[in-house]
């Protein structure tokens, strides 16, 4: 719900209506705004910081991958909210089409998107930036990549709001006027869980350390014996699995349609920015603060609250350029 | 005839400049040798070639009977060639602990990674008050420590150290000299860059001048460190200078060092 909040949910609402295909999921999807986000119905504070921890949670997933990336690779990957929403049409397909278990959505996206990372490594990222040092090259190639899948999934996906039936039904009620839908209680804790892992992974294992290393010194990690090519490969396949299983679990909520990816991208950078580049703290940071500020600013702004959101971003990198917790 | 390492007229270029120009150097297993000569001289692109680092564009480069030329950095290290990179080249953000153990990525075995830790340690004690320190707050000198302690975890059958003077207060120099003569002394064999050339001749057996590319003396290192003109011609004042003690100033020549 908070995506579409972004993007015109009355657009989505009209297209909605009438191609009224998937009426009942999106129906479900925008009484569910009103009800958290209309206009007479003020919500409690508690249900607005409840709604900006589950984004803010699914965003630090996608910034995640989108700062490993750039640790890694120095490289931005503008095409960042297009593998989020691959990973939507994924479960979209084995979930919501095929009526395949919800788990089984999400190993077939982490696949989809393993794939496709070592894709965009191998034909698109290492040729180029093994003919270029310049930043241009692979911001161009970002960008015409996210162009290549956003035309892509028109012609393979259409351009129909696509959602699914909620994974577990119900919803749990704390006090007066808190409600937990039980779908995204159940997305928040996988994707913490993701968090942790990753979290993990980098800190404790041979190939984090490599990862870690690659990151902070090319050369060095190349001289310590780590296989840089490989371990790209290995960052890419990362970095794209996070940002297509979010995709994939969020689709549960809010749906996905095939010109979301851009304004993911734009989102994921935001949470970049704000929390410093490069920095796994940061990303995490990054996103719980988007997530904050969306929901506060639904309630206290509808409507503006992105334009208020960008206009305190530019003060705030005004400010202080690193973010809150980057390097130089 | 085989050595035990040699590089035969190798030649590396960046886009169109000649960087190291028909270099052959060879040595013998257990000896030290040094490449010195003043900044731009090409010892820093040799070195580069040798790991891997930097594609040579002729020659070929020989190490325990076997080429080794084209091969990736990693493989080369995987043969015993650890490079100790100029600049030092800390993980920053890494503990002192950790950047040691990122020195033994391709090894397994962990009592033997335990042992290289000890011997690291026993060889720069300073580095165990620091072990839980992130790498990037310590001094110029006991990062070059580390580098040099993290090269040893590989447990490398031949080190290649990059200026690990430059930018180190003098009485680091000391003990960074004095550790190399130890390293030899365990069986492993060092080459040794540095454009402090007395430090350089002091510990090394043989040595090779560089100038503009080419190696244009090469003899016994004692020889070279009587040699007047050797000095004067090719080696600059900086040496001299290195040895007053004005070490801080030498990082301004860092950028330049091919």
């Amino acid at each position: 719900m908070t995506f579409m909040s972004g993007h015109g949910g009355s657009m989505f609402a009209r297209r909605f209506h009438a191609e009224g295909e998937n009426y009942i999921c999106f129906h479900v999807l925008i009484s569910r705004k009103q009800f958290f986000f209309g206009g007479r119905e003020k919500i409690g504070m508690g249900q607005v910081l409840i709604n900006g921890m589950y984004s803010g949670v699914q965003y630090s997933l996608i910034a995640l991958g989108l700062t490993l990336i750039f640790s890694l690779m120095n490289v931005m990957n503008f095409a960042h909210g297009q593998l989020y929403v691959l990973g939507g049409f994924v479960t979209y397909y084995v979930y919501g089409v095929l009526g395949l278990p919800f788990p089984a959505a999400l190993l077939g996206a982490a696949a989809t998107l393993a794939v496709v990372g070592v894709l965009f490594d191998v034909l698109l990222f290492r040729r180029v930036l093994a003919r270029s040092a310049r930043d241009e090259s692979t911001m161009l190639l970002a960008c015409g990549s996210a162009l290549l899948l956003d035309s892509l999934f028109i012609i393979f996906f259409g351009e129909k709001q696509r959602g699914v039936p909620p994974v577990v039904g119900g919803v749990l009620r704390i006090g007066e006027g808190i409600f937990l839908p039980y779908g995204r209680v159940l997305i928040v804790v996988l994707s913490v869980v993701l968090i942790v892992a990753f979290i993990l992974f980098m800190a404790h294992t041979r190939w984090g350390r490599g990862l870690r290393a690659m990151a902070q010194d090319r050369d060095a990690a190349r001289l310590m014996g780590v296989n840089v090519a490989r371990y790209s490969m290995l960052g890419w396949m990362i970095a794209s699995v996070l940002a297509g299983l979010a995709g994939a679990m969020l689709v549960s909520v809010s749906g996905v349609n095939s010109g979301i990816g851009t304004w993911i991208s734009i989102k994921a950078f935001i949470m970049v920015m704000i929390g410093g580049a490069g920095a796994i703290p940061g990303a995490i940071i990054g996103g719980l603060v988007l997530g904050m500020l969306e929901s506060l600013g639904a309630q206290y702004m509808s409507g503006s609250q992105y334009l208020a959101i960008f206009v305190a971003l530019i003060v705030f990198l005004a400010i202080r350029p690193r973010g809150l917790l980057g390097r130089q | 005839m085989s050595h035990y390492f040699e590089t035969n007229g190798i030649v590396v270029k960046y886009d169109r400049v000649l960087a190291v120009r028909n270099v052959s150097i060879h040595m013998n297993e257990g000896e030290t040798i040094s490449l010195i000569g003043s900044n731009g001289a090409g010892k820093t692109s040799t070195l580069r070639a040798i790991t891997g680092l930097a594609p040579i564009v002729s020659g070929e480069i020989r190490f325990a009977g076997g080429r080794i030329d084209g091969l990736p950095t990693d493989a080369i290290v995987k043969l015993g060639i650890t490079m100790v990179p100029e600049g030092r080249h800390v993980f920053p953000l890494m503990t002192v602990r950790d950047n040691l153990l990122m020195g033994a990525f391709l090894r397994r075995d962990r009592a033997k990674i335990s042992d290289s830790l000890d011997r690291v340690v026993a060889l720069f004690p300073r580095l165990k008050e620091r072990f839980h320190q992130a790498a990037g707050t310590m001094s110029g000198g006991e990062q070059q420590m580390m580098v040099i302690g993290r090269g040893l975890m590989a447990d490398p059958k031949l080190l290649v150290m990059d200026e690990p003077s430059l930018g180190v207060a003098p009485k680091f120099v000391q003990e960074i000299a004095r550790a190399i003569i130890d390293i030899n002394k365990q069986g492993v064999s060092v080459i040794l860059v540095e454009q402090n050339s007395r430090m350089a001749l002091r510990v090394s057996r043989h040595a090779y001048v560089m100038s503009t590319g080419s190696v244009v003396v090469n003899d016994q290192s004692a020889r070279l460190l009587l040699d007047d003109r050797v000095q004067k011609a090719y080696l600059g004042e900086i040496s001299e200078t290195r040895l007053a003690g004005n070490a801080a100033g030498e990082k301004a020549g860092k950028p330049g060092n091919a």
